[in-house]
């Protein structure tokens, strides 16, 4: 499922600003929310790489 | 015997022949039919009409003597099976059925004699004078399905017309069995063989021929036949929807039913390519149609389930394959496994482990013997051929069906739930038969349930302790604060006094700007100060790196690169080589904090809390690079709160700090004890290093609850425990458990597993006598509180009890992620579809478990190519990034063996950067600046080019075992052992390292030594010296050379213990004098 070169994966994020990504032909787990950034995993990890700034759950960091 | 035919076998009684050759006892190829006939019956009506059977039929007049060492098929012209006649007219009512049970039995199961004959035998039992039981048994070498077909007709038919009075109604069989064999020949002895040949090499070529079946036992080394049946239950409706889907997709019902199978399995065994065996009538010709003997043929159907095909499509692509093979069935199974796989061992069966049967039923009412009430008598099953059979029935009225299992690998219970998920699954392809196989449902709502109850999703809250370490302790410290906390070799803090000691390191490191959100490394050897630095960085509000002052500096400064630490709390002489910044030792900072103690830098943070970061532990990463798993306090809380209720911690409880500072298993070990009031035990280095005394330690210290990790665990298990122990728990992990020695432990062995990215634990479960008596290795337990534990596919479904899936972790114990690493965070910690809380994550493993049927785990190794060596992870991808940094390497792979007796140990494949190979020397010097010593290679081997798959990744199954291995400097070039001691000391490493590829200049650690042999070197080279050995100096001259100087001028110089009892001094100064004589001989020969 994580590993599948032929995939495509849409990046996912939830309320605690945790981003992950999730097959783009399949609804996304309750909770989590997809992001406009599809692609194989490569692409949608080097996007997270960037955007994702801060590891600290969303809770904490307020 | 003179009228005798005589002429060889047909290929498939070859095969047969020689099976009963091997189990001339067996039964597993019986043939019986058992009816009970209720009214009048004509007994010698029917011993008549039996005779007129054997008498149109060849092959049931046939045996099979040897001439010359070669079976034969004789056929007699005349035989005579009298019927054998059984009366249990006179046994009691009572036991009437049981009795007749017995009797069928016997008939069923007897073995039969093929040299002698006869293969048919007929018993009549007689339970009154009109209920009878007819027993008919042949030997398969003289029948198969489609013969007692004939068989029932035949004697229905003759029954008929001799009670009657009439005459043989029936034309002579158009051709014999002898005659069908003669044809046989002809055709393999003609251009057909080769073709068919063609078509099942063809069709089987890189086909898996061993199906992987989640069996409840291992195979053993060679198969058992015992056996035993499971029934199947179709609903009623099936046999209509089965005819409907059928007719629709212009596909028989087997084809349907097969199908349905193959998907099961596929599922079942995570095997999407697969094969089954398909029995075939091997009937080619009209003139055979009516003849008895042995035709039928074992087709192997490759069967493949992508799981994005439809049900419909798979039945077209079953029926093509099914007709393909169909054409080719006259090529006997027998020259097929020749020719395909004729390295057969005799632990499977060749080319497939499981069959499906099908066979159309007759219309109800057809009766064995006109003018009686006849009805099929149950058969006990005791063998099975196969691993695992299906075997259906069915006609326009219903389908019925058995799952036939082999009982040295299958439980009846699995029986029954395969034979239930079949139903499930037949049932909704059936129904919509576009789905694709990946959706059509395997687990029931009994079976999902229970998964659901065992990954600890439902009923188990989790621990309610979202509490930070720091506070827990602070809280024992106040209720016990004269209680011990630590106690090492050299002294001991109260609870109180470790509290103090941290308030004030920690009121230093707040004045140096720690609080939550920093990072402070430690940097220091087991013991008080390493307790008290960790602590102090607790109650700072920060969170540690913990680092292990013996990996090498190089790494240590990668890590400290990575993390960037506030400082480095330390020792008075700091590991070697770290990398100047702020270094601080313990003192000098509790220093700065007492002179803060004014209140401006307490120690005691408001601001901190539980969601704040409690350690960062420094795993091995692929990407070459260690990665630090970052773990929150409240995570940790989960951890202790669990192992204080599962194992009794309380204060007066002592136990143990073990692992390595590097480790996370020293987290577990130290905030377990000090949160649940007990005392930590500090062994010395020198006694973790030998299994005996630290056996003897754990002893002497009263330790009730102890970690040892598995390797060492097992070494001292080897051997009975030593009476005294008040241990009251052991608990292991870190790698695969083979058993608890053998040998009663008085203690209760808790076998764990977790990844760091789950805050050290994750499943944990008793180690049985029971589970041992079973054959197989110790499980891993279950998800401990707090924790949520998934065994899904790749499709992230979860799979069925039994079933390999990869291991995906949840809930309470999870990391926050990877410091600095969002994208690995990323890809490692995924949303979780089964999660009870909405944005949920679940962290996958890479490692391959599997349910048992108790809801505990079995695992089954990784699914990626990290390893372990000596219970350490390691990616090999590190090892390789710095070999690849090696300026002789242009490519490098590092691959762990299982060497058996030595464990497992790192092969590191080159590619070299110029084509000349570099120096094996000058690699070690490499290794051994960047990497542990556990990562160190232990053999180097050259490629001329890495092995890579169809997709360009490198292919490290296709590693080849024969590669040049870069050799040690000739033996010309390197100095062997010449001086007595070091020949001495030669011998006994030889004797632990299981090789002699070593010069006196060689590092004992990088030609496969390793820390856990060292004892038994220190061991011997004592019982040879007459005097004491150090670890310690085993260790610090890891050289012949070097350790042949230091014991020889050992007097004087090695700083001893402090004290040392009379007889030590005494054996030590005789060592002395020894190792001084042999130095005197040495000269004198010299001179």
């Amino acid at each position: 499922m994580f590993d599948d070169d032929d995939r495509q994966y849409t990046v996912v994020r939830n309320h605690e600003d945790q981003y992950s990504l999730w097959p783009a032909d399949r609804p996304a787990p309750p909770g989590w929310d997809t992001l406009p950034v599809t692609g194989d995993k490569p692409a949608c990890l080097s996007y997270i790489a960037t955007a994702w700034t801060d590891l600290r759950p969303k809770s904490l960091r307020s | 015997m003179s009228g005798d035919a005589v002429s060889p076998l047909s290929s498939a009684q070859q095969r047969l022949w020689f099976l009963w050759q091997l189990r001339p006892d067996g039964n597993e190829y019986n043939v019986p039919r058992a009816t009970r006939l209720r009214g009048p019956l004509d007994a010698d009506t029917l011993q008549r009409a039996i005779d007129r059977l054997v008498a149109r039929h060849d092959a049931l007049r046939a045996t099979f003597p040897t001439v010359d060492g070669v079976p034969v098929l004789r056929i007699a012209p005349e035989a005579a099976v009298p019927l054998r006649r059984t009366d249990l007219g006179g046994s009691p009512a009572a036991t009437r059925e049981a009795a007749l049970a017995e009797a069928v039995a016997r008939a069923a199961l007897a073995p039969f004699d093929l040299a002698e004959g006869p293969v048919f035998r007929a018993d009549l039992i007689r339970l009154a004078d009109e209920d009878h039981a007819l027993v008919l048994t042949f030997h398969h070498i003289a029948v198969d399905g489609w013969s007692m077909g004939i068989i029932d007709q035949e004697l229905s038919l003759q029954y008929e017309a001799l009670r009657t009075g009439g005459a043989d109604p029936l034309p002579t069989p158009a051709h014999s069995y002898r005659e069908y064999v003669a044809a046989e020949r002809r055709l393999l002895e003609g251009p057909r063989r080769r073709e068919a040949l063609d078509h099942w090499r063809a069709e089987l070529a890189g086909a898996q021929l061993r199906l992987p079946l989640p069996t409840d036992r291992p195979h053993p080394p060679t198969q058992r036949f015992d056996g035993d049946s499971h029934p199947v239950t179709f609903p009623p409706q099936l046999g209509a929807q089965l005819d409907a889907v059928a007719s629709r997709y212009r596909v028989t019902r087997f084809i349907t039913l097969l199908s349905a199978y193959a998907v099961l399995l596929s599922r079942m065994s995570a095997a999407p390519d697969l094969v089954i065996g398909v029995p075939v009538s091997g009937r080619t010709t009209l003139e055979v149609e009516g003849t008895v003997g042995l035709f039928v043929n074992m087709l192997p159907l490759r069967i493949r389930c992508a799981p994005d095909t439809t049900f419909a499509t798979l039945l077209h692509q079953v029926r093509d394959t099914f007709l393909a093979g169909h054409e080719y069935q006259d090529l006997p199974f027998q020259l097929l496994v020749e020719e395909v796989q004729p390295d057969r061992s005799t632990a499977r069966h060749p080319l497939f482990q499981t069959v499906v049967t099908y066979e159309d039923l007759p219309a109800a009412g057809a009766a064995l013997l006109p003018g009686l009430d006849c009805s099929p008598l149950p058969l006990p099953t005791t063998t099975a051929k196969y691993e695992l059979a299906l075997h259906l029935a069915g006609n326009r009225q219903g389908t019925e069906g058995w799952v036939g299992y082999q009982t040295g690998l299958f439980d009846g219970r699995t029986a029954g739930l395969i034979g239930d998920r079949y139903t499930r699954l037949l049932s909704a392809a059936l129904a919509a038969p576009d789905t694709p196989l990946a959706d059509l449902p395997v687990l029931g709502t009994d079976e999902e349930h229970a998964l659901r109850d065992w990954s600890g999703t439902s009923g188990r809250p989790p621990e309610p302790q979202r509490e930070r370490i720091d506070r827990l302790f602070a809280r024992r410290a106040r209720a016990h604060p004269d209680a011990l906390a630590v106690r090492t070799g050299e002294g001991s803090l109260t609870y109180a006094g470790l509290d103090r000691a941290a308030d004030r390191l920690a009121a230093g490191l707040r004045a140096a700007g720690a609080g939550p959100g920093t990072l402070v490394a430690t940097c220091l050897p087991r013991g008080a100060d390493l307790v008290t630095a960790q602590l102090g960085v607790l109650k700072s509000g920060a969170a540690y790196v913990s680092l292990d002052p013996a990996h090498p500096s190089s790494r240590l400064n990668a890590i400290l690169d990575e993390a960037r630490p506030l400082l480095v709390v330390a020792g008075q002489e700091p590991a070697a080589g770290l990398a100047a910044g702020s270094v601080h030792t313990v003192a000098a900072l509790q220093d700065q904090g007492d002179r803060e103690a004014d209140g401006r830098h307490g120690p005691h943070t408001t601001e901190a809390g539980p969601e704040d970061l409690a350690y960062v532990m420094y795993t091995s990463g692929s990407t070459g690079k260690p990665k630090g798993v970052m773990v929150e306090h409240h995570a940790l809380a989960n951890l202790v709160a669990w192992h204080r209720t599962a194992f009794g911690l309380e204060p007066g409880d002592r136990s143990t700090l073990i692992a390595a500072p590097g480790f996370d298993a020293s987290v577990w070990e130290i905030w377990s004890a000090l949160t649940a009031g007990a005392c930590l035990e500090v062994p010395d280095a020198e006694t973790v290093l030998s299994p005996s005394e630290l056996r003897a330690w754990l002893t002497e210290r009263q330790v009730t609850t102890a970690f040892l990790p598995t390797p060492l665990l097992e070494r001292m298990t080897a051997t009975p425990w030593p009476a005294g122990s008040v241990l009251r728990s052991v608990l292991t992990g870190g790698d695969r458990l083979h058993g608890a020695g053998g040998h009663p432990l008085p203690f209760r062995l808790v076998n764990n597993y977790g990844p760091t990215e789950n805050t050290v634990v994750a499943t944990s479960g008793t180690v049985t006598a029971q589970g041992e008596a079973q054959d197989a290795l110790p499980g891993i337990g279950r998800p401990i509180a707090g924790t949520e534990a998934y065994v899904l596919d790749a499709e992230l479904r979860q799979v069925p009890v039994g079933v390999p899936g990869e291991l995906y972790l949840g809930g309470a114990g999870l990391a926050r992620g990877y410091l600095g690493q969002p994208a690995l965070t990323a890809d490692r910690f995924v949303p979780h579809p089964y999660a009870p809380a909405p944005g949920a994550r679940l962290y996958r493993t890479g490692d391959l478990v599997r349910w048992r049927a108790d809801g505990s785990l079995d695992f089954l190794g990784r699914n990626d190519h990290q390893v372990k060596v000596r219970g350490i992870r390691i990616e090999p991808g590190e090892i390789e990034n710095v070999l690849r940094a090696h300026p002789g390497v242009r490519e490098a792979v590092v691959a762990a063996s299982d060497q058996g007796g030595t464990g497992t140990e790192l092969a590191a494949y080159l590619v070299p950067a110029d084509g000349t190979a570099p120096d094996l020397a000058g690699l070690h010097d490499h290794t051994a600046r960047h990497l542990p010593r556990h990562m160190h290679p232990r053999r180097y081997l050259l490629l001329t080019s890495v092995p890579l798959t169809a997709n360009g990744k490198v292919d490290r199954t296709a590693l080849p075992d024969d590669a040049a291995e870069l050799a040690p400097p000739p033996e010309a070039a390197r100095r062997s052992a010449k001086a007595p001691l070091e020949r001495l000391i030669s011998g006994v490493w030889a004797q632990a390292l299981g090789h002699e590829s070593f010069g006196t200049d060689d590092n004992f650690f990088d030609v496969g030594g390793h820390s856990l042999l060292l004892a038994s070197v220190r061991d011997r080279l004592a019982a040879e010296l007459g005097t004491p050995v150090r670890i310690a100096d085993l260790y610090a001259y890891p050289t012949i050379a070097t350790l042949a100087r230091q014991l020889t001028g050992a007097e004087g110089h090695t700083p001893g213990p402090a004290v040392v009892e009379d007889g030590a001094v005494e054996r030590r100064r005789r060592g002395a004098a020894r190792l001084t004589a042999m130095r005197a001989r040495t000269h004198s020969r010299k001179g």
